[in-house]
């Protein structure tokens, strides 16, 4: 039994080693997080089901799988990424824009009904193994993956074609002057990454198979293993697939309550024991310099005085009358809106908090955040144990306040030493490894159903809704409060100092440890507030709060709002949560146009699209002579 | 054992290789307090790196260095700053998202500054931001001053910590000659209770400033006293002014 096990985790080990390494390829060489990698393992095994069903060949299947997926690699950096070079926060936005584009269109075209290939009859070979015979098609991994390994180590150390690479990641300019084509490589790059998920996908089909959400899972899965393995690291990449390989196939024979929980650990310890995993290199000082080649839109004049005028506008605008004003507007809603206006402006405070706290982290700080969901589910499930206990929601609100700066605690343990894209993937991480627990701790958690609980606020309204909308209105005052006291204060001052020149205020003698230990708290303690304010909003806390759709979106929340600006994270959470309604009232498929959004706005927020003013084509000649001379 | 009495800074069989380069072979030297030092030697001396040393940015290969009679050999970057150490850069190392008055702020909020300075932090950042002349522009954003200001600037976020030591590196690289007399101005108005090394190639306005005067050749030190009498020495005059 136990020789089985160890087979089969060595087997998917190396099929996990093929997403991972696809990557750590495209992270270590061309800097991008991409969080779309999953969608390309989905693609390619729904792709290689249908060739291969239609062409009733393996092999077509197999390479029509691989090319989509490339395909669509190939295609997302030319046309996206590329626009955006450098800015990892704006590609992170935009890969997750692509994944929830490509799950949502493979679901409308294959259904969600999971799609599992079964293998023609006379392919069906097994191996005898002690009693048992095992699958030849999966045993194939096991010589694939280790020549796959050998292959690209191959391609980028030894050849000119990687040493042409490897000149252009280093510096694009002076590549670019010797005469390599960077975008090509860039492109040739993405594809080659993106067809190693294509090809796990539809190597996977027998046994994985295409379903909705497995690009998610598959996304985690490589994380995991590029965190322990150290990212950019094909060898780290493969010991560090072997290793979840096989704790994942023993694992779930042996203790299958604690599966996801499991995975996740060894990346924690890796993390706190080495924290550029187990055979990565710490990063140099600064990456490649922000190269943005934006798509530039010509626009008349009239837009153009708009939008500036508009841009004018906000800078003057003094922020008391602002608040004031939004205030006020807010107080009214219950007045002269329907039920559900007020839930929906209600949802927006809700979180705007939330966003208020990744804004103190990643604007002012320069921290960026892929786990912040880590908080606000922490709030949340605090509030609901609150009022399983018994306990005022007001208590609620400060249990939850203090769950999350326990989280915070637990963050910072592993994370304070990261910066930037180390940090997104280390928050990432170490949200996961929570969610896991949630997700699988059923008596306490209540697990994926997760809790309906009795917490409410005490009523100082008999209108049920109207109740809770004036504690969310005296919430937010509370917190705006408390953002405009700690946006003047000294502390900010410190913050931004760590975000514009860390060693300097360190040779100053200030403890830069100490200060995003602080903001880190601060954050929390906003993020929490904010999700215990939805536990009582949904009356429901479930594993989901803790997942990635939750960080990626109050990210995104922040990045709209230009992170770092005062009001910013508020005008971030008011038009996306606006949106979402209006989308969700629109059409089925939202998450495709929320996806596109989140393209869209990411482009331009970081400048990847640009609107140039319309060239006056009438314009009055002057004699040189005369607009020289006086 | 305590490499010189009363010294600023003393160091003992300082030496640093990055791998097989020897780049500071062996300095033994001690600045008294309270005096202006003038380090001097071509490129490639090794005074930067000397800088780096005394500061915490990089650890010896060997030696020791005093620091006020404490031993800061295996200090930190963060505590040397604490004990009174503070330096400028080569290359300024502002905050550039802030203002002029926001980065002097920062500075004199620092620890060491409140424990050493009587007057308050923001009494020090007046101080600092009238000695770097830039009043009028004291809440536009860094980034947009001149090369010159920035320079000032930096010496005078230096000084707002209130060091007993202060390193300067090449404060005047760069500048042209109204500017370099302005900030050799402003160091002159630095009082004696902050003890300056001072790096800078441009000899004509530097050795006015200085007490004493120290040459780096080759990672070595090859002079060191009063500036008249090194001036004199025909090694040096062999080595660096040819």
């Amino acid at each position: 039994m136990m020789t089985l096990q160890l087979v089969n985790g060595i087997a998917y080990g190396n099929l996990l080693f093929l997403i991972a390494a696809g990557f750590t390829l495209i992270f270590g060489i061309l800097r991008v997080i991409n969080m779309a990698h999953g969608s390309f393992f989905l693609l390619g095994a729904h792709v290689a089901i249908s060739v291969a069903t239609a062409t009733q060949s393996v092999l077509a299947g197999l390479i029509a799988g691989s090319l989509a997926a490339a395909l669509l690699g190939a295609l997302m950096e030319r046309v996206l990424l590329y626009r955006i070079q450098g800015n990892y926060l704006a590609q992170v936005i935009v890969t997750i824009g692509v994944l929830m584009i490509v799950g949502d269109l493979c679901q409308v075209y294959w259904g969600g009904t999971p799609r599992i290939f079964a293998l023609p009859e006379h392919l069906r070979a097994s191996v005898p193994l002690g009693a048992l015979r095992y699958p030849l098609d999966r045993l194939i991994l096991v010589i694939i993956g280790p020549a796959i390994a050998l292959a690209l180590w191959f391609v980028i150390e030894r050849t000119a074609f990687g040493a042409k690479v490897r000149a252009a990641v280093d510096d694009e300019e002076i590549a670019q002057a010797i005469g390599i084509s960077v975008p090509r490589l860039r492109v040739f790059v993405f594809a080659l990454g993106s067809l190693l998920a294509g090809l796990a996908g539809a190597l996977g089909s027998t046994f994985i198979g295409a379903k909705p959400g497995v690009d998610l899972d598959i996304i985690l899965l490589a994380l995991v293993i590029v965190v322990i393995g150290g990212p950019g690291s094909l060898v780290g990449s493969y010991v560090a697939a072997l290793i979840i390989g096989l704790i994942d196939s023993i694992g779930k024979s042996l203790w299958p309550e604690a599966s996801m929980f499991l995975l996740f650990a060894p990346m924690l310890i890796v993390l706190i024991v080495a924290p550029h995993g187990l055979f990565g290199k710490p990063s140099g000082p600064a990456g490649a310099v922000r190269q943005f080649k934006p798509i530039t839109i010509s626009c008349p004049n009239w837009l153009w005085s708009l939008v500036n005028a508009g841009r004018q506008s906000a800078m003057r605008l003094s922020w008391p009358i602002a608040a004031i004003v939004a205030l006020v507007a807010a107080i009214a809603v219950p007045f002269f809106g329907s039920g559900f206006s007020v839930t929906v402006v209600g949802l927006m405070l809700i979180w705007s908090i939330f966003a208020i706290g990744l804004n103190i982290m990643l604007g002012y700080g320069g921290m960026p955040s892929l786990g912040h969901a880590l908080f606000f589910g922490a709030g949340a499930y605090a509030m609901a144990w609150s009022g399983f206990a018994g306990l005022n929601a007001y208590v609620g609100l400060l249990a939850a306040v203090a769950s999350a700066c326990f989280a915070a605690l637990f963050l910072a343990a592993v994370a304070l030493r990261a910066r930037d894209a180390q940090l997104l993937l280390v928050t990432l991480a170490v949200a996961q490894v929570v969610w896991g627990v949630v997700f699988k701790w059923r008596s306490i958690t209540g697990g994926d159903d997760g809790l309906i609980h009795p917490q409410a606020f005490p009523q100082i309204s008999s209108d049920l809704s109207t109740n809770f909308y004036l504690h969310v209105i005296g919430a937010f005052a509370i917190a705006m409060a408390a953002y405009a006291w700690f946006a003047r204060s000294n502390f900010r001052l410190l913050l931004t100092g760590v975000r514009s020149n860390e060693p300097r205020l360190l040779a100053l003698g200030f403890n830069v440890d100490a200060i995003r230990l602080k903001a880190i708290v601060l954050s929390s303690i906003f993020s929490g507030f904010a999700g215990g304010l939805y536990a009582v909003y949904s009356g429901f806390v479930a594993p989901e709060l803790f997942g990635v759709h939750t960080s990626a979106k109050v990210l995104l929340m922040t990045i709209i709002g230009m992170a770092g600006t005062f009001f910013g994270p508020i005008i971030g959470a008011v038009s996306i949560i606006g949106l979402e309604e209006v989308f969700s009232g629109w059409s089925e498929r939202s998450n495709t146009l929320l996806g596109a959004l989140y393209i869209i706005v990411a482009l331009f927020g970081f400048g990847g699209i640009k609107f140039a003013r319309r060239q006056v084509t009438a314009r009055r000649r002057i004699p040189v002579a005369k607009a020289v001379l006086p | 054992m305590s490499v010189g009495a009363q010294a600023a800074i003393a160091v003992k069989g300082l030496k640093k290789a990055f791998g097989s380069v020897d780049v500071i072979r062996g300095i033994d030297i001690s600045f008294p307090r309270h005096e202006k030092h003038l380090i001097i030697g071509p490129n490639g001396a090794g005074k930067t790196t000397f800088f780096n040393l005394l500061n915490g940015q990089y650890a010896p290969s060997a030696g020791r260095i005093e620091f006020l009679d404490v031993d800061v050999t295996h200090m930190p970057i963060r505590q040397r700053a604490l004990l009174g150490l503070g330096r400028t850069f080569q290359i300024a190392s502002l905050f550039q998202d802030l203002s002029v008055r926001d980065n002097l702020r920062i500075a004199a909020g620092a620890p060491q500054a409140a424990q050493r300075s009587d007057l308050r932090a923001e009494e020090n950042m007046e101080i600092a931001l009238s000695f770097c002349g830039l009043k009028a522009k004291a809440d536009g954003a860094v980034r947009h001053l001149s090369y010159g200001e920035q320079r000032r600037l930096e010496i005078a976020m230096g000084l707002a910590t209130a060091p007993q030591v202060l390193l300067l590196d090449e404060p005047m690289a760069g500048l042209t000659q109204i500017e370099r007399g302005i900030v050799a101005e402003r160091i002159l108005e630095v009082s004696t209770a902050t003890s300056i090394l001072l790096i800078e190639h441009d000899l004509e306005v530097a050795l006015k400033l200085a007490d004493k005067l120290t040459v780096l050749h080759l990672g070595e030190v090859i002079a060191h006293g009063p500036v008249e009498s090194v001036m004199d020495d025909p090694f040096v005059r062999q080595i660096y002014l040819g």
